[in-house]
């Protein structure tokens, strides 16, 4: 006299009749290795191995500008239009250290612009000066061609004339590496450098995510 | 005769049926959000980390007031060196929760600042990395804002982290939203703070508007 003996997943019962399986048994889950997690393979019908970032690296960003204080004229750029507008930060945040380089005047913590690898980048950049007088301040985001990458910001008491957002918000798809910068476009009623102080440093601040 | 009833992960069958299901095969509660990974203890839940070419919102604590228009202050609010902390009302909290991250608890408030016990002036934050985001908002003369962490009270004062920005209901704006990146390993108090300015801000005033968003990456 036989008995089938019964079996899940190719394994026989133990001594208490009891089968243990785990999830990497079962018919239509692949071989997992340890770290590794499951994601499901429409075009097998399988679920395979994945592995996942851990911590904070998954999270694509850089912030250049943490409120440090810093006189503008140690950036050496004037405030007038077409000059490059300087943000500072003497320990910026960049997650995507291999996409994204910040180019530093020589010597100092000022960054006169930023180096982006190709791929997909949402960028949102805002600033205050200081004013002499009644008067607004506007900058764009330009590459090294002289190009506009971005809606213009304006700021400063006359703003309120213009309908302008006082901040960029823009998105870039890259196809080559590509040097950007902020470039002033419009100043009224704005200081110079030399008496700009610590409103620029303070204040100025990027937010770049990779997408 | 008798015969041993067939078990699968040391469950007996029901009915002739032994239903299976991931919890049988995963040790640990999953959390909202969770995903499997092996271990050596066999397969254990997680939460979900960013993906390579995408973004896991762990934890967002959201106060929004855009639209109520509801008083800030019944008496008047003026910058003076210490008295710097803002407040605003608590019941328009919004809370967003994912993932395994804990639950923000709103900071204790200073007795003397909070006329009104649903009024909240910042987050206590436990040991991780954060996102934060601020568009504060006034609707008198000029403040000049910051983002604060410190270990002790927001009375304390504390170490900035992140941009300045300066709010002019008078004479147009300047770029607006705070933007702080924090790494604390121990439990901090966080809040935005009167830098600098002049003036009453808030004197029985409507309040317009007050974004502020934590996001936990890590």
């Amino acid at each position: 006299m036989s008995y089938n003996i019964n079996k899940v997943g190719s394994k026989q019962p133990d001594q208490s009749s009891n089968i243990n399986i785990g999830l990497d048994d079962l018919g239509n889950v692949e071989n997992i290795g340890l770290g590794e997690g499951i994601v499901y393979n429409e075009s097998l019908g399988t679920w395979g191995p994945a592995t996942f970032g851990t911590g904070i690296a998954g999270f694509n960003l850089a912030i250049f500008g943490q409120g440090e204080a810093a006189n503008y004229v140690g950036c050496g750029y004037a405030t007038n239009v077409g000059e490059t507008l300087c943000f500072y930060d003497s320990n910026p945040v960049n997650l995507l250290e291999s996409n994204i380089t910040f180019n530093y005047v020589d010597g100092t913590s000022w960054m006169e612009s930023i180096t982006l690898t190709p791929g997909k980048y949402e960028i949102f950049m805002q600033t205050d000066v200081t004013f002499s007088g009644s008067g607004y301040f506007g900058f764009i985001l330009k590459d090294t061609l002289g190009n506009s990458l971005s809606q213009l910001a304006l700021i400063g008491n006359v703003q309120t004339s213009y309908g302008h957002p006082t901040a960029i918000m823009t998105s870039l798809d890259l196809t080559e590496t590509t040097t950007i910068h902020a470039e002033i476009t419009n100043t009224l009623g704005v200081a110079s450098n030399t008496s700009q102080g610590n409103v620029p440093s303070q204040h100025g601040v990027i937010l770049i995510r990779s997408l | 005769m008798t015969y041993n009833t067939l078990k699968v992960n040391n469950k007996e069958p029901q009915s002739g049926n032994i239903d299976l299901q991931i919890s049988d095969f995963v040790q640990g509660t999953p959390e909202d959000g969770d995903i499997i990974k092996k271990t050596t203890a066999g397969f254990e839940s997680f939460s979900a980390p960013g993906g390579s070419g995408g973004e896991v919102q762990l934890m967002t604590a959201t106060w929004m007031n855009h639209t109520t228009n509801n008083l800030h202050s019944t008496y008047s609010f003026v910058y003076n060196g210490t008295y710097w902390v803002y407040n605003w009302p608590r019941s328009v909290v919004q809370n967003y929760t994912y993932g395994d991250a804990a639950y923000i608890n709103v900071s204790r408030p200073p007795s003397y600042l909070f006329p009104h016990n649903t009024w909240s002036c910042g987050v206590t934050l436990t040991a991780g990395t954060y996102l934060i985001t601020c568009v504060p908002s006034n609707t008198s003369s000029q403040i000049t804002w910051q983002l604060y962490h410190t270990a002790v009270d927001v009375l304390s004062g504390g170490t900035f982290f992140g941009n300045r920005v300066r709010i002019n209901p008078g004479d147009g704006k300047s770029g607006n939203m705070m933007i702080g990146y924090l790494n604390i390993e121990t439990t901090r108090d966080v809040y935005p703070r009167l830098v600098a300015g002049s003036g009453i801000y808030d004197n029985g005033n409507t309040f317009p508007s007050f974004h502020f968003n934590v996001r936990k990456l890590a």
